[in-house]
């Protein structure tokens, strides 16, 4: 039996030894950074609009592709990326579909492109919803290896697992976000076949009234 | 209750094995009689036969044990056996939580194809080749009723819209994992051939299954911790393994083999674990509802040995054990009692009861199971070996014993109620009625392992596809060329059975055509005049800003209309490794394999040419049987009442007796079957044996009960109860093996058996009174019955039932005794 004298005695140094391997590591306390910033902003999101200027490099195109559109979130699971003007495209990503349809025919086009059932479709559509949806970071983080890179600017980088089928489709995501308010300022989308995708966001609109958001949302159907 | 001749009661004569002839067994052939004159010899002739039995049991061979879970299934239907999978696990402590297995699984992968060389199939061809193929091909693969839709797509306007509209959906971020491929196809022309032909034939990559196609031909998991290899031996499973294992040691990997085979061997050592103890329980279970009813070790000793000198029989002779037959054993035992329990007989001459249990599997013998249509036969020849013991042997050596029986009960006069007996039968008829369209089917694999016992064939499924969905055909030619040929006609025309029916349809047939489609089409394709479109195409990428290198492989296969897609082309190709996989050791043969989307319905006849294509597979069989069963079952119970109905007639002369006991059969047989629907037990081949034999049980029961009201004798129930109890003690060994198989026939004979005794007593006297069946009327009938079971003084004579026998001292076992027989 320990004396009790000896075990008054050790308790502060077992209380300090456990604070001590309870520490974390400097990369966990990057991302944990990086999580509280972003959850500062994302937490009081119940719908957000922004500007989008979107840009793909890739090996189709004799130069990047550049367009401008508009950013809608609604919580919980409504992310809209839409291009202007009719010859544009939507990305619709709700709950259970994710669409991809000319502006000109409406969410109804016989010709858009349904891809919720591509496993990295699904993975990507994910991480872009939840990067805006409010939370703690756990549903960020989810099916993900979280990374945060050196150098300037806050970065968060989310990378698919190792050996999966998402990983050879996707090589990163990385958010850049509001060194003050937290907000996403840009995300870019780094493929597995040498495309990339950048992101930018402006203006951004957090909470606007529901009729702005559902004036919005009647556009989609062309 | 039957018994060896019964001590006198109260002053009736004493009867003793050796002093009850009965009268009218003069110039006939008696087992009692013989028993009685050389029971030494009869005894040491069973002893002999018991022994040589036991040494082959014992010694070599031994039981064989084939463990084989597919013996309902019709030859044709079974599964290949050599070709089982090899599923390969990354084992969760050698990785990194977060990162998936999938480098360390194609290491394996590679291992085991060095370890196992051309044993090892490809489960589909290299992507590389495939998509060469494809993109060379694109257009002829196209169905010319889809040649319109294509000429349209092609006009400049809807070129010009295409290339826009690709262009836009650029700008989506989701646009790279969409799965649509512009390299290979700008205008989305291949939607025209999903939409017309169904899927292509390559394995894994599509959205109807959670895996890929990895560069060596293997199927690797989406989420990279499982990895699925085909393989083509016919050597055991253990020797496999033991082959694999210095291969895969090195590797955080665990390596399980998936198929018929693998399957067989599992099912085989189960059964080599369990039957002994599940024989010996059932022996048990007789052991203790006869000593209960007995009371007297003797002939509980002397029906126990001779019930194990029939199963040993059987073990020996009988074919090889297998987890549909082991069940059929122990219900064996359990009915075969019957034989030693008979005091109220049905005919002087005893054999009607032995008859029906004998012939009830017999309708088995015309149905599509294997198994069945051999224990039709077996099944009587057992309950034949089991008699002639229970009758000679038995009572040879109980004579040698000196045994001295128990008096008989009294019995009580059974009084038919013919409301109570309409009431139950038609109430059992509509319960079943009811009951059999909502009756769950057993599942596809009709033998239900524990669960965990299986894990790796359920994660196959769950990550890939499921094997027991795949039905195949085979397309026969003079050369490979035609069979691939005929190959592409069959596998075209299966291509409707996409969506609705199936998935896919695998096969190097979607890959060619045959020469008169081939002429066909490229006269429809060369009105298109792709090489100007094509130009014109590269002329609009170039203007909207696309690179129209990057789609070089679209614009020089569209252009050029000269390499056709003749079977011997693939052949001679690349791809001539993979499909010469499909073909069979003559190379006359290919198969084609199509995956079905469940086992719920009929497949639709598909024709080609005037011919209706012959799927087989496990799931052809299950949807045949899930179709109709219920007509088939309704038709081989109808086959046993027959049966049973012919051997009472011909025992008694008395239609209505036949017809009542028909009817006590159905009542129990539905009965049974409603009962199922509460209890959640499936229904299914597997439980074809039990419900006939709760048909036969409940026509003996009726029988004896209908004998004992036409003669007017006193009934003995509690002969009938003990028939039943061993029955259900035969049941409830099953019900308590804990293997899902067993345990669902187990409650269905445990029940049924009770709801058979209930049948027989209560509905089949009612019955045949209401057919007009009753008390025989003249004495001149009545005097040989007398002579048999002599009259007593406590039984008077009454209007409605003559005097009879006090105690009939025709059975062979004793009775088990009342408070008032006990001195």
């Amino acid at each position: 039996m320990i004396p009790r004298r000896t075990l008054l005695l050790a308790m502060p140094a077992l209380v300090l030894s456990r604070r001590a391997a309870a520490e974390p590591s400097p990369e966990e306390r990057k991302l944990a950074n990086r999580l509280e910033l972003w959850s500062n902003y994302s937490r009081r999101t119940q719908n957000l609009m922004a500007r989008l200027g979107t840009s793909r490099e890739t090996s189709l195109l004799e130069e990047p592709l550049m367009s401008t559109g508009t950013l809608v979130f609604r919580a919980p699971d409504l992310l809209v990326l839409r291009e202007d003007g009719r010859q544009g495209a939507t990305t619709l990503i709700e709950a259970s579909a994710i669409r991809i349809f000319l502006n000109a025919a409406g969410r109804r086009d016989p010709a858009a492109i349904d891809a919720d059932r591509r496993p990295a479709a699904r993975w990507l559509a994910q991480r872009l919803l939840r990067l805006f949806a409010p939370g703690d970071g756990t549903e960020l983080l989810e099916d993900t290896r979280p990374h945060v890179p050196k150098g300037r600017g806050y970065r968060l980088e989310l990378l698919p697992p190792r050996g999966s089928a998402t990983r050879r489709q996707i090589r990163s995501v990385t958010a850049h976000l509001d060194p003050v308010a937290g907000s996403v300022s840009q995300i870019v989308i780094a493929e597995a076949q040498g495309d990339r995708v950048t992101m930018s966001l402006s203006d951004h609109r957090q909470n606007l009234p529901d009729e702005d958001i559902a004036a919005f949302l009647q556009q989609l159907d062309g | 209750m039957g018994c060896y001749p019964p001590r006198p009661v109260d002053g009736l004569p004493p009867a003793t094995p050796t002093q009850d002839p009965a009268p009218d067994d003069g110039g006939r052939l008696s087992l009692r009689r013989l028993a009685r004159a050389w029971p030494r010899a009869i005894v040491t002739a069973w002893l002999a036969t018991v022994v040589v039995l036991l040494s082959r049991l014992i010694g070599d061979p031994g039981v064989e044990i084939s463990g084989d879970p597919d013996v309902l299934l019709p030859a044709e239907h079974q599964a290949p056996q050599d070709e089982p999978l090899l599923l390969l696990t990354a084992r969760q402590e050698a990785l990194d939580p977060e990162q998936g297995g999938a480098g360390e699984l194609q290491a394996a992968a590679s291992a085991v194809a060095e370890r196992l060389g051309e044993r090892r199939a490809s489960m589909g061809p290299r992507a590389v080749e495939l998509t060469a193929w494809l993109d060379a091909h694109a257009f002829y693969l196209l169905p010319v009723g889809a040649h319109e839709a294509v000429a349209e797509r092609l006009t400049d306007t809807a070129m010009a819209e295409a290339v826009d509209a690709l262009k836009a959906r650029l700008s989506s971020p989701l646009f790279g994992v969409s799965g649509e491929d512009p390299r290979r196809d700008p205008l989305r022309l291949q939607e025209l051939a999903r939409e017309h032909a169904g899927r292509m034939t390559h394995l894994g990559d599509d959205e109807d299954m959670a895996a890929e196609l990895t560069a060596a031909g293997d199927l690797l998991a989406l989420d990279g911790r499982s990895l699925l290899i085909q393989l083509r031996s016919d050597e055991a499973p253990s020797a496999l393994r033991a082959e694999l294992e210095p291969a895969l040691q090195e590797l955080p990997v665990d390596a399980t083999l998936v198929g018929p085979g693998p399957r067989r061997e599992r099912v085989r050592e189960t059964l080599r674990a369990r039957a002994p103890s599940l024989l010996t329980v059932g022996l048990a279970g007789l052991v203790l509802v006869l000593s209960l009813a007995l009371r007297a070790i003797r002939p509980v000793l002397a029906i126990v040995l001779a019930l194990l000198s029939t199963l040993a029989g059987l073990l020996v002779l009988g074919p090889p054990l297998d987890p549909h037959g082991l069940p059929v054993l122990v219900l064996l035992l359990g009915f075969g009692c019957d034989g030693a329990l008979h005091l109220t007989r049905i005919s002087p001459r005893g054999w009607p009861a032995a008859a029906v249990l004998g012939t009830a599997l017999l309708p088995l013998t015309f149905s599509p199971y294997p198994a069945w249509q051999g224990w039709a036969l077996l099944w009587l020849a057992g309950v034949a070996a089991v008699v002639v013991l229970l009758r000679l042997a038995v009572p040879a050596g109980l004579v040698l014993m000196r045994f001295e029986p128990s008096p008989a009960r009294r019995g009580f006069r059974l009084r038919p109620l013919r409301p109570l007996a309409v009431a139950m039968a038609m109430g059992a008829l509509t319960a079943g009625a009811w009951a059999v369209p909502r009756i769950a089917f057993l599942p596809i694999d009709r033998t239900p392992l524990t669960v965990g016992d299986d894990d790796a064939a359920a994660r196959v499924r769950e990550s890939f596809f499921d094997p027991r969905l795949i039905a195949t055909t085979r397309s026969e030619g003079g050369s490979p060329a035609e069979a691939l040929e005929h190959a592409s006609e069959h596998a075209r025309a299966l291509a409707t059975l996409v969506p609705k029916d199936a998935t896919r349809v695998d096969s190097p047939g979607r890959l060619v055509l045959p020469a008169p489609e081939l002429r066909s089409r490229q006269r429809s394709l060369l009105e298109l005049k792709l090489p100007e479109r094509m130009e014109a195409l590269r002329e609009l990428l170039a203007t909207r800003g696309f690179r129209p290198d990057a789609f070089g492989e679209f614009l020089r296969g569209a252009g050029d209309l000269e390499d056709l897609p003749t079977p011997q082309a693939a052949l001679d190709g690349p791809l001539g490794d993979w499909i010469r996989g499909y073909l069979s050791d003559d190379g006359h043969s290919l198969v084609t394999r199509v995956h079905l989307t469940n086992d719920d319905a009929i497949i639709p006849a598909v024709e080609v040419g005037g011919t209706t294509l012959v799927l087989h597979g496990p799931v052809v069989a299950a949807r045949r049987d899930r179709q109709g069963f219920a007509d088939w079952l309704g038709i081989y119970m109808a086959g046993q009442l027959w049966l049973g109905a012919l051997v009472i007639w011909l025992a008694t002369r008395r239609l209505a007796t036949a017809l009542a006991c028909s009817v006590a059969a159905f009542t129990a047989q539905t009965a049974v079957l409603a009962l199922m629907v509460p209890l959640g037990l499936p229904l299914g081949p597997a439980l074809l044996p039990a419900l006939l034999l709760l048909g036969a049980a409940a026509m003996i029961a009726g029988a004896r009960a209908c004998g004992s009201v036409t003669r007017g004798e006193r009934f003995h129930a509690a002969a009938v109860l003990l028939s039943a109890l061993c029955q259900a003690a035969a049941g409830a060994t099953l019900l308590v093996s804990g293997e899902p198989l067993w345990s669902t026939i187990g409650m269905v004979v445990a029940i049924g058996s009770l709801l058979a005794a209930g049948a027989g007593l209560f509905v089949a006297p009612g019955m045949m009174r209401l057919l007009g069946g009753g008390p025989r009327p003249t004495p001149s009938a009545e005097a040989p019955r007398a002579a048999e079971t002599p009259a007593t003084a406590e039984t008077p004579a009454t209007a409605e039932t003559p005097a009879t026998a006090e105690t009939p001292a025709t059975a062979e076992t004793p009775a088990p005794r009342t408070p008032q027989d006990e001195p």
